[in-house]
């Protein structure tokens, strides 16, 4: 391959839209996001809570995502409301903390999924070292967000081996047994966490990871306006929609 | 040897660890504040205990300065992305730098700075935790009172989180990270020296 065309796919444009800002724009939003979705309780800015940001994840190229989510939101709130009118002791306790608990995730794991897919983990990393983070911390985060996937599959073959074995494995068994739980899924993937980050450490050396000089990016990585601009207006809408809970808006009552 | 700096190896295992301990949180505190209020308040003291384990070999494979405040500070990164509340966060961060200078006090990491260092990581982890619901108490009455969440529960978090409670609390967290990480070492042992992958000091 020509360097002429090395530098091509480096510089095409893997996503659409919302997708290209910048890592640092997109982790802002997230913050905001989650600051204020415990504070937005009415039910519909709630809604629209979900459906602005729905917007902003569908013109970052994951609309079936975003409507997978909003689907899931509205179920997950009649759901509630609904359990309101039953009483079962004990039970619903538990039941309405579940409920308000998986409501206020969704719409921080419907951006929070997008951003991860969505982040090319290179320019994750320059845009933090722009920011100025130690170079430490930047690695480090880096291969967390790089490793969260991998846990989640190195998971999913422990459980596997476990079967063949012969040892069953449900989400019971593991409650009951915390200890063997332990010694079982957990040291398998110390073990497994120990070979990958050695390989991992090994090609991210022999690509100049540990080189100290200032990273320079063929890709455009920068805080411009655009990021400024949908920094911003993302802070604005959650505040407003802060601000129309505490009026009459917060108090409609969609789902009976 | 205790100075040296952090090679980019060290680097990406703090990374590929604090991954793994942020996951166990994220999952021990989800099912505990389902199970009910008692359990809700005592789920940093568990998480303690459990990822006592990934800590004591982080710090057995980097027995450097600095490693606890990488993950101290990674993991309330996450955990401010995930949208908790900011004393959470700032907890883990503190905690990590206190621990990270209680680590080398003599100059030389040995398992007894190890263990005294996560208790203390603990401890403050599940102030941060537990205290916000106390010293906040209206403020948070009226969120969880608009989300609904039935008023058993939060008259029982409350209660759970008054002053003397309060200080048992962080009291369990201290033991709870003593015992993790004595647990850590014991696993270590059964394990990872055995298999050749942490010589053994």
């Amino acid at each position: 391959m020509s360097e002429q065309s090395i530098q091509q796919k480096i510089e095409q444009n893997l996503f659409p839209g919302t997708a290209n800002l910048d890592p640092r724009c997109k982790l802002l939003l997230l913050i905001f996001l989650g600051f204020f979705s415990y504070m937005i309780v009415g039910d519909v800015t709630g809604l629209l809570l979900m459906v602005v940001f729905g917007f902003l994840v569908a013109a970052g190229g994951d609309g079936k995502w975003a409507v997978k989510m909003l689907v899931a939101y509205v179920v997950v709130a009649y759901l509630n409301t609904r359990l309101k009118y039953v009483t079962i002791p004990g039970l619903s306790v538990i039941m309405s903390v579940f409920g308000v608990t998986i409501l206020k995730f969704i719409p921080i794991i419907m951006v929070g999924r997008w951003v991860l897919r969505t982040t090319c983990m290179d320019d994750l990393m320059v845009s933090l070292e722009r920011a100025k983070f130690p170079r430490e911390i930047t690695i480090a985060f880096v291969v967390m967000f790089r490793y969260i996937p991998t846990l989640k599959i190195e998971h999913g073959m422990i459980r596997n081996t476990m079967k063949i074995r012969g040892i069953v494995d449900t989400f019971w068994k593991k409650l009951l047994h915390p200890l063997s739980t332990m010694e079982y899924i957990l040291v398998p993937l110390l073990m497994r966490c120990l070979k990958v980050t050695e390989e991992l450490a090994a090609s991210g050396t022999t690509r100049g990871l540990e080189r100290e000089n200032v990273r320079y990016s063929l890709r455009p990585v920068r805080f411009g306006w655009k990021e400024v601009a949908v920094a911003a207006g993302g802070f604005l809408v959650l505040f407003t929609l802060y601000v129309l809970d505490h009026t009459a808006v917060g108090a409609v009552v969609i789902w009976r | 040897m205790n100075n040296q700096k952090l090679t980019a190896k060290d680097v990406i295992l703090t990374g590929a660890l604090t991954a793994l301990m942020f996951i166990i949180s994220m999952v021990i505190s989800m099912v505990m504040s389902m199970l009910g209020y008692v359990t809700n308040v005592f789920y940093p003291p568990v998480v303690a205990l459990v990822n006592g384990i990934v800590m004591m070999l982080l710090l057995a494979k980097v027995p450097k300065r600095g490693v606890m405040t990488i993950s101290g500070v990674i993991q309330g990164l996450l955990f401010l992305l995930m949208g908790a509340f900011w004393c959470l966060p700032v907890s883990l961060i503190v905690g990590g730098i206190v621990g990270d200078l209680l680590i080398a006090n003599g100059g030389k990491i040995t398992t007894k700075t190890m263990t005294l260092a996560y208790a203390i990581f603990s401890a403050i982890f599940t102030f941060g935790a537990i205290a916000p619901i106390n010293l906040l108490q209206e403020s948070y009455i009226a969120t969880c009172v608009k989300n609904g969440i039935a008023q058993d529960y939060i008259d029982g978090l409350i209660r759970m989180t008054s002053a003397p409670m309060l200080i048992v609390i962080v009291v369990v967290g201290f033991v709870c990270g003593f015992l993790g990480a004595l647990l850590g070492q014991k696993m270590l042992n059964k394990h990872f020296v055995k298999a050749g992958l942490v010589s053994a000091r």
